[in-house]
């Protein structure tokens, strides 16, 4: 069932019952109210009767019997009963009559009483003439009662069932205006795909909870456009990156094959060739790399790793490589306590990460000084690369974690785009953060975060 | 153990010279940072200025660079805390150092001091005037700046 059509049963059902529950109280308190007034009648019909029939003063009196027959109504078979008491008791003629015993008992008591049967209703009073004591009963029938009740209930019945409908009506209408906005929604959405991701809902003007929907549901059609054409980049670049070292490799050996060469110029293509492929390795090796640090299969070995020992490692490594490089670690700052050195972490994905961000200032500031300092606040280690290379321009600065994004003064230095984006879904993996900062032709500063191992 | 007054703007390069003060003695150091705000006399600063404003000044930047500086003397700085000095005078100042029993105070003599907040004063000219024992320090900023705003890497000592 749609909401839709929920709220408008719930709105009907909630509004038929407090109709409902008030039709039944009006019905109620009408009848007891107006069964109550016909007591009251019957009952001075009764103290009429005993008044006429004992007090001669009454009797003969025309101006009262006048008065009487034009005043006061004769009710539906309206009855008398005089029943004389016998010391003190009611008489066995009583009988007759269809009351109980407590309703004499009362009229014994408390002068008064009355008795209700069916439609019927019979008064007692208790009268006392100069020799005996009587009980008065007088009995009607409350044809009025009967009649004002069954008009009222079929009037209540009428106004449940109008108003009811009514209710029904305007449910309908008021949870259709409701939802408007939403299946307006539900439309614009529908149209959206893969081919048209840059359209938006519009939010409108209210600071509602439907316009929040639309604000939330365009957060995530940015973000799903933003890692859609990142993907579609993804693929363009990777495609031609990997086509390029190939295109390569297919040109030289069929160019060696074309006819007869001396053995050198075969050397020279297989040379090409092989520098090539190796180009093609690393950048598929990188590739994996990449993607197993993506997938975050939590495969790996996680350790406790002392970041000043590994950073050492990493430089002698980088050394190796590159043994032209100037990278100075910077204990200034590192903290007596060595506890404070340790995070838990994948030491080879560690190396991995911080060997790509050292290279990359070594690389793109063409072996000038590259500082690799170290300090730890109280939660958290935090690993500063800077270099004085080319820089970052301001604007591409939020580019350069996209795979195979190279900036544009980049072009002299040899790279894939692949480095940076590894070392942060690396560090990221760590719990830890990848800040750079750059200033264009005066440097780079890497900014690497790390929660610092506690142990209890 | 020593108690220290060194002023900051909250800038990472004002906490430079911590690096010297811990040089300059061998023993224990409490060190105490501190920064002048200007007391309030109009009606609306004295209904809006709180301490929430001012706790607003600490960036996290500048917590970070004093827990690392503290983690990296953890043996010889014992006590690291930042306070606000709230005068005009240079009076109040002496009252302010006398009531938080100040064994010396330091300063960089290198270092411009900014008027960082709204309601920042500039501290030096009452620290100069100021009776108690006062050092001034000649810290250069080592690091080679590569970004626009105040980093850690600032703390550095290396000089390439």
């Amino acid at each position: 069932m749609k909401i839709q059509t929920r709220i408008t049963l719930f709105f009907t059902l909630i509004n038929g019952s407090i109709i409902l529950l008030l039709s039944f109280l009006v019905y109620y308190f009408a009848g007891t109210l107006s069964s109550r007034d016909f007591e009251k009648r019957v009952t001075l019909r009764a103290t009429i009767a005993a008044k006429l029939q004992f007090e001669s003063k009454y009797q003969d009196n025309d101006l009262y019997n006048e008065f009487r027959r034009q005043h006061i109504e004769i009710l539906p078979e309206q009855k008398e009963y005089f029943l004389p008491l016998q010391n003190g008791k009611v008489p066995p003629s009583a009988d007759t009559l269809p009351l109980p015993d407590f309703f004499y008992r009362q009229v014994l008591q408390l002068g008064t009483a009355t008795y209700r049967k069916g439609s019927f209703f019979y008064a007692g009073v208790r009268y006392k003439t100069a020799d005996n004591e009587y009980i008065v009963v007088a009995s009607a029938r409350n044809d009025y009662i009967t009649q004002q009740l069954y008009n009222l209930r079929h009037i209540l019945f009428a106004v449940f069932v109008f108003s009811t409908l009514i209710i029904l009506l305007v449910g309908k209408v008021f949870s259709k205006r409701i939802f408007r906005s939403v299946r307006v929604m539900m439309s614009k959405v529908k149209d959206i795909s893969a081919h048209n991701l840059h359209l938006r809902l519009d939010v409108g003007e209210g600071k509602d909870e439907v316009a929040e929907l639309a604000s939330t549901f365009n957060n995530m059609l940015d973000r799903l456009e933003t890692s859609f054409e990142t993907q579609n980049n993804f693929v363009s670049n990777a495609s031609h990156e990997l086509s390029t070292p190939l295109t390569v490799i297919i040109g030289e050996a069929e160019l060696s094959l074309g006819r007869e060469r001396e053995p050198e110029e075969i050397k020279a293509s297989l040379h090409t060739i092989l520098s090539e492929a190796e180009r093609l390795q690393h950048i598929i090796r990188s590739l994996l790399n990449l993607a197993q640090t993506g997938f975050n299969g939590m495969k790996q070995v996680w350790d406790e790793i002392r970041i000043d020992e590994l950073i050492w490692e990493v430089k002698e490594e980088l050394d190796n490589i590159n043994p032209n490089n100037q990278v100075h670690i910077d204990y200034s700052l590192i903290p007596e306590d060595e506890e404070r050195l340790k995070v838990s972490g994948n030491a080879q994905l560690l190396k991995l990460a911080l060997s790509n961000i050292i290279l990359n200032g070594c690389k793109y500031s063409n072996n000038a000084p590259v500082i690799v300092g170290l300090a730890a606040t109280n939660e958290r280690l935090i690993i500063i690369v800077k270099d004085s290379g080319v820089g970052i321009p301001a604007r591409e600065i939020s580019y350069i974690y996209d795979p195979f994004f190279r900036a544009s003064n980049t072009i002299p230095f040899k790279g894939y785009g692949i480095g940076l984006p590894l070392a942060r879904n690396i560090i990221r993996m760590h719990k830890g953060d990848l800040l750079v900062e750059s200033m264009e032709n005066v440097g780079t500063e890497v900014h690497i975060t790390l929660p610092i191992l506690v142990n209890d | 153990m020593k108690k220290i007054l060194i002023p900051t703007d909250f800038s990472i390069s004002s906490l430079n010279v911590i690096h010297s003060v811990v040089e300059q003695f061998s023993e224990p150091v409490e060190i105490v940072l501190f920064h002048g705000v200007y007391v309030a006399n109009s009606i609306s600063d004295l209904l809006f200025m709180s301490k929430k404003v001012t706790s607003t000044y600490i960036t996290n930047d500048y917590n970070d660079a004093c827990q690392v500086l503290k983690n990296k003397y953890s043996s010889q700085i014992k006590v690291m805390k930042t306070l606000f000095f709230y005068g005009n005078s240079p009076l109040a100042f002496n009252d302010f150092v006398e009531a938080n029993n100040v064994d010396c105070i330091i300063y960089n003599d290198q270092h411009k001091y900014k008027e960082t907040y709204k309601y920042s004063i500039d501290t030096i000219p009452f620290i100069r005037k100021s009776k108690f024992k006062t050092l001034a320090l000649s810290v250069d900023a080592k690091a080679k700046k590569v970004t626009e705003e105040s980093t850690l890497s600032e703390l550095f000592l290396s000089t390439y």
